[in-house]
């Protein structure tokens, strides 16, 4: 432990990307920061792991808002180490018998790969994605840089301009709807689209459509850092630690101390306590309300405040990642119909059809886990043969547990891989690793039940919902206390979203100088009336 | 800007922790230090990472950590920056035999290391407390020359020398008048009359990285060993795991505005007529194909092959400089690790119940043949098959600081001593393959010694030599100590005669690892590293915090348990 002072203006629990996000602006803003982070290392999910030699991103790999998220420019990461790269191949779904439809964030290319199975589904493609691509870029990406409107603003507001009406529309729909509402008629267009827009978790049959437009787009538009996820929170680390932020790492979080309804202060684990003007948490809710700050405190402050935290939503589903250090890299025997498969950053196997998709998603929730349905998101960087498996997984399995499955497992998806990549049958597994769902919350433990994203995306916990109306614009009832974590609009998925609205809410609350300028794209939303 | 600037006083190639021990003694005494990285985290052996359960803490490489006795502890305020020492037991060392019988090593009260030896021998224990009494009020002034002092003597000044043999065999007669022509096998032999208490004994010096069949200086090690153990208490880890002496150096560096930058491999070092003058960073590295220049030294922490092969080039190397480089190459003992997750604490069923809090242990050498055969299997590049676990084994992490394992789980690991080579399998590349029945054949060994221990086991990691050279490629050969221990490579002659280590063949190009002593979490190569250079450079004169001695800090943290090391046996 080194030595820390008794009084910080802002205190922020939880170093992921949220918390070191809001560290870097906030202290960069001139205020003096204690950033607090019970691993030794900071990044939340953003972990890098090496085995033999061979790098890993074991929970975080694909980066969604690279590309547009401002803290990328304001905070010049990449003076701070921090580089994404794009590959030009986004995703493949490739098929049992040898094809691969192919997409990339560019439509007309895209177009193509889709011509080879279906002319008609091309130019269908042509039109829809000018529409999708038009109202993530106007109306959502904006909106993840900016505060939630009130639902029923919202409602109101987005009616002015034809993207937010279309917005609104599809904020009734479901995924499923959403998808047949395009018209495509190949079934394997359709089940790439939906297997991207659900890979992470989200409900086809909920509503909130407008997220499959947003997940779509943006996967085809996903990074992986350069060196491993790590080093996006390495490169905020950097910067906050530079402007003055104090990080204790490996610091256990006891309390958030409060004087009636106000926050004044943290206390750890080992007794140590630290005033503090200002307590940011990017805990969930019930970790935030319920542990940390206390029922008592909170109901000093809200009278439904412990109830509407108790009745927080954790994911139906969570996720399965296995790991392999290979002698030689995966070769998709797809990359004879489409060369472009084996450069795919996604590559999406073992279902073919939109009813399959479903189907393993309805088995998911109930228990099973499948392991021929998967996606391996590859590992670009040019120095080692590694594969990746990702696939939707239940966190209590209907059959056995997690513990009694996980040897067998590895073995039993390299057999999937191998179908598509016969060349592994030769390859030598240096290494493997299953990072299941109770691996998942055994170390992350706001990804409660293997939650990833802190909490289900659902009607009543999204937008200014999240995590409930009184703490959707970042600040809490009880005075002095932010919230700024996953659990937060605009949630997780390391969109950095969070920290940074957080930082803006807190700077204007203490005076403090906002340094950097609202990025254009909010700008514009923001005369249409899209965005808070 | 937050990347590298143009121009450092001096540039530190690799972050292991010699390294970083040198560029904050440098950076602290008013230079200007950049310190490149090839991981994205410092502290290349002394690493902990979460390699299996979630919330086990894994010391994949370093796991004795002998940082305590190190002048760099006060001199750099470790424990202010974060370092906590801690160990499970006074019985810090320990070596089972299958009948249940254990010889056990006292870390820190001489007088019980007499009782138990007492237990076993009475010969063999007035041989421990004569020896004791005369070297024990000399070992911290042996330690500092030893490991802390540049070394003047190479191998043949100290096979010569009757020294401390002489002056020993003046209370101890059965050491024999040409012991400086012996082995330590031999003098063992010589002067104990118990098996296992030499059995013991010489096994914990082949764990101290040397060679009982060599002569020399390790030729008094069976009697100097024991009371090492006492004198220096030599079984620590620390709050955290092994990265804990990492994250503490780092701190240091930084807070005296050192700049460490990770991810950033070092493809070349700039050498302009025979002078290293910068250095070029890797197309991967994060500012990539960056010169930095070194106005006035540059520092490798790589190990000698990595340094002159690769980073100066084997082409501009005179001959007998690239001769040194080829020859030092670890055809020794390297070692292979098996790390495992237990579901309760160790117990020793039928064993004396002291040694559930000890610290380490070695198993597999039930007697002086065992350790004959490791010989002959290093000698003929064969697996020892059953394998000889002579390298340390740990199962206090977790017994001292249960920050390493998650509540109700503890840790434990063993280093058995094996080849690089395995010509019988199809060469070094097949450790791959046969990792993991290597691993099983170590668990069927300690099983044989402890059943109940071994069921206890709820997960299970093994690192072969192969994977520690791919972790780190300055581990040649899989080299744990930065390359080979013979004594052909003692002091003077490491890593190659004539070299002049920490200083090397080339103007401002100096070496803070592959020099004496070799690799261990004393930060030894480091702290000599940074003396020669402050020195040549005219910086080190006024640094009054420049000034602890070794073990100062041992004893300081054994008085504050109460406890005063190095008493007398009455």
């Amino acid at each position: 432990m080194g030595t820390l002072d008794s009084h910080y203006d802002v205190a922020i629990i939880g170093a992921g990307p949220n918390g070191l996000t809001a560290a870097c602006y906030l202290s960069r803003a001139g205020a003096k920061v204690l950033l607090v982070d019970r691993h030794h290392e900071c990044g939340g999910g953003l972990i890098t792991e090496e085995w033999s030699g061979f790098r890993f991103n074991t929970h975080a790999k694909l980066m969604m808002m690279m590309d547009v998220m401002p803290p990328y420019d304001d905070l010049e990461l990449e003076s701070w180490g921090c580089k994404y790269i794009r590959p030009d191949v986004a995703a493949a779904i490739v098929t049992r018998d040898g094809r691969a439809m192919c997409f990339y964030a560019d439509i007309e290319r895209t177009a193509k790969s889709i011509a080879r199975f279906n002319a008609e589904d091309a130019e269908a493609y042509v039109e829809v994605m000018t529409d999708w691509y038009t109202i993530v870029n106007e109306a959502i990406i904006p909106a993840t840089y900016s505060l939630p409107l009130p639902l029923l603003d919202m409602a109101v507001s987005y009616e002015q301009s034809e993207v937010g009406s279309v917005v609104n529309e599809m904020a009734e729909e479901s995924f499923v709807e959403t998808l047949d509402a395009a018209g495509f008629e190949s079934e394997l267009l359709k089940t790439a689209i939906l297997y991207l827009g659900t890979m992470y978790g989200m409900d086809p049959e909920g509503g909130l459509g407008f997220l499959l437009p947003l997940f779509y787009n943006r996967l085809l538009h996903s990074a992986v850092v350069r060196n491993g996820s790590h080093q996006l929170a390495a490169s905020l680390a950097r910067f906050a630690n530079r402007n003055g932020t104090t990080i204790e790492r490996a610091a256990e979080i006891q309390a958030i101390l409060t004087d009636g309804p106000k926050a004044v202060g943290i206390r750890f684990a080992d007794g140590r306590e630290v005033r503090a003007d200002t307590v940011i948490s990017t805990a969930d809710p019930q970790m935030t309300f319920l542990d940390l700050v206390g029922e008592e405190a909170c109901n000093q402050a809200s009278s439904h405040l412990v109830a509407q935290t108790r009745s927080w939503e954790w994911e139906s589903t969570s996720l399965c990642n296995v790991h392999y250090a290979l002698s030689e890299r995966p070769r998709l025997s797809a990359a004879g119909y489409d060369p472009d498969a084996d450069r795919a950053l996604v590559k999406i196997m073992g279902v073919e059809t939109v009813d399959g998709l479903l189907a393993h998603i309805e088995a998911t929730k109930a228990g099973r886990f499948d392991t021929k349905v998967g996606a391996a998101p590859v590992d670009i960087e040019p120095q080692t043969a590694v594969a990746c498996w990702e696939s939707l997984a239940p966190f209590d399995l209907s059959d056995g547990s997690w513990d009694a499955r996980r040897e067998a497992l590895a073995g039993e998806i390299l057999d999937t891989w191998t179908e598509y990549a016969p060349n592994l049958a030769d390859a030598t597994v240096i290494r493997h690793y299953v990072n299941d769902p109770t691996y998942i919350a055994a170390k992350l433990p706001n990804m409660v039940r293997g939650s990833i994203k802190h909490g289900a995306y659902v009607p009543t916990q999204m937008l200014s919902n999240r995590p409930n109306a009184d703490c959707s614009a970042y600040r809490t009832p009880i005075e002095n206390l932010y919230v700024a974590g996953a659990s937060v609009w605009p949630g997780g998925m390391v969109l950095l979203g969070g920290g940074y609205n957080v930082a803006g809410v807190v700077a204007d609350d203490l005076g403090l100088d906002r340094w950097w300028t609202e990025p254009e794209f909010v700008t514009e939303a923001r005369k249409k009336g899209l965005v808070g | 800007m937050s990347g590298p600037d143009e121009t450092y006083d001096v540039i530190v190639v690799g972050g292991g922790i010699n390294g970083l021990t040198a560029a904050t003694y440098l950076q602290k005494s008013g230079l200007k230090v950049a310190c490149f990285e090839r991981k994205l985290e410092a502290g290349a052996g002394c690493c902990t990472e979460e390699v299996m359960h979630p919330g086990v803490k894994v010391n994949l490489c370093a796991s004795n950590l002998v940082t305590l006795w190190s002048p760099v502890y006060g001199d750099l305020e470790l424990e202010k920056f974060g370092l906590e020492m801690l160990t499970s037991g006074e019985w810090g060392m320990f070596h089972p035999f299958r009948d249940r019988s254990a010889v056990m090593f006292n870390s820190w009260d001489a007088r019980k290391q007499y009782e138990h030896f007492a237990s076993i021998n009475e010969h063999d224990a007035e041989i421990f407390k004569a020896s004791y009494n005369v070297l024990a009020p000399m070992m911290d002034s042996i330690l500092h020359s030893s490991q802390f002092l540049q070394m003047t003597q190479g191998p043949e000044e100290v096979t010569q020398e009757g020294g401390m043999g002489n002056m020993l065999r003046m209370i101890i007669p059965e050491i024999p008048e040409n012991v400086h022509e012996l082995n330590a096998i031999e003098v063992a032999e010589a002067v104990y009359q118990d098996d296992k208490i030499r059995t013991a004994i010489l096994t914990n010096c082949i764990m101290s990285g040397t060679h009982p069949w060599d002569g020399g200086m390790s030729a008094l090690l069976p009697i100097v060993f024991p009371i090492l153990q006492c004198t220096q208490s030599v079984t620590w880890t620390s709050r955290g795991g092994s990265h804990a002496v990492t994250h503490a150096l780092c701190s240091c560096f930084a807070a005296h505005g050192g700049k460490l930058f990770t991810g950033c491999p070092v493809d070349r070092i700039v050498m302009e007529d025979g002078a290293a003058k910068g250095v070029v960073l890797s197309p991967y590295a994060t500012f990539p194909e960056a010169e930095i220049r070194a106005s006035r030294a540059v520092i490798s922490n790589l190990s000698a092959h990595p340094t002159f092969l690769d980073l100066v080039g084997e082409d501009s190397l005179p001959d007998w400089v690239a001769e040194g480089v080829h020859a030092y190459k670890n055809d020794e003992t390297v070692l292979f690790q098996n790390y495992w997750v237990l579901d309760r604490p160790p117990h020793w069923e039928g064993y004396p119940e002291e040694i559930d809090r000890g610290y380490g242990f070695n198993f597999g050498i039930e007697s002086l043949d065992d350790i004959r055969r490791l010989r002959e299997c290093l000698e003929t590049n064969t697996l020892p098959d059953p394998p000889i676990v002579a390298g340390l084994s740990v199962q206090g992490f977790a017994l001292a600081d249960p920050t390493q394992a998650p509540a109700g789980q503890y840790t434990m690991m063993s280093w058995a001593n094996v080849p690089w080579e395995l010509p019988e399998h199809g060469g070094p590349e097949k450790w791959d393959v046969i990792r993991e029945d290597y691993g099983d054949k170590v668990d069927t060994l300690l099983r044989e010694y402890n059943p109940g221990l071994m069921d206890s086991v709820i997960d299970r990691y093994c690192t072969s030599p192969l994977d520690y050279y791919r972790k780190n490629p300055s581990q040649v050969c899989g080299s744990t100590t930065s390359g080979p221990t013979g004594l052909r490579w003692f002091g003077t002659h490491r890593p190659f005669p004539n070299c002049g280590a920490p200083r090397s063949p080339f103007e401002n190009l100096y070496l803070s690892n592959s020099i004496w002593p070799y690799g261990t979490s004393t930060l030894g190569s480091g702290y000599i590293a940074a003396t020669i250079v402050a020195e040549d450079l005219g910086v080190k004169a006024g640094q009054d915090w420049w000034c602890h001695q070794a073990m100062e800090a041992g004893r300081e943290v054994m008085r504050a348990r109460g406890i005063e090391i190095g008493t007398p046996i009455p």
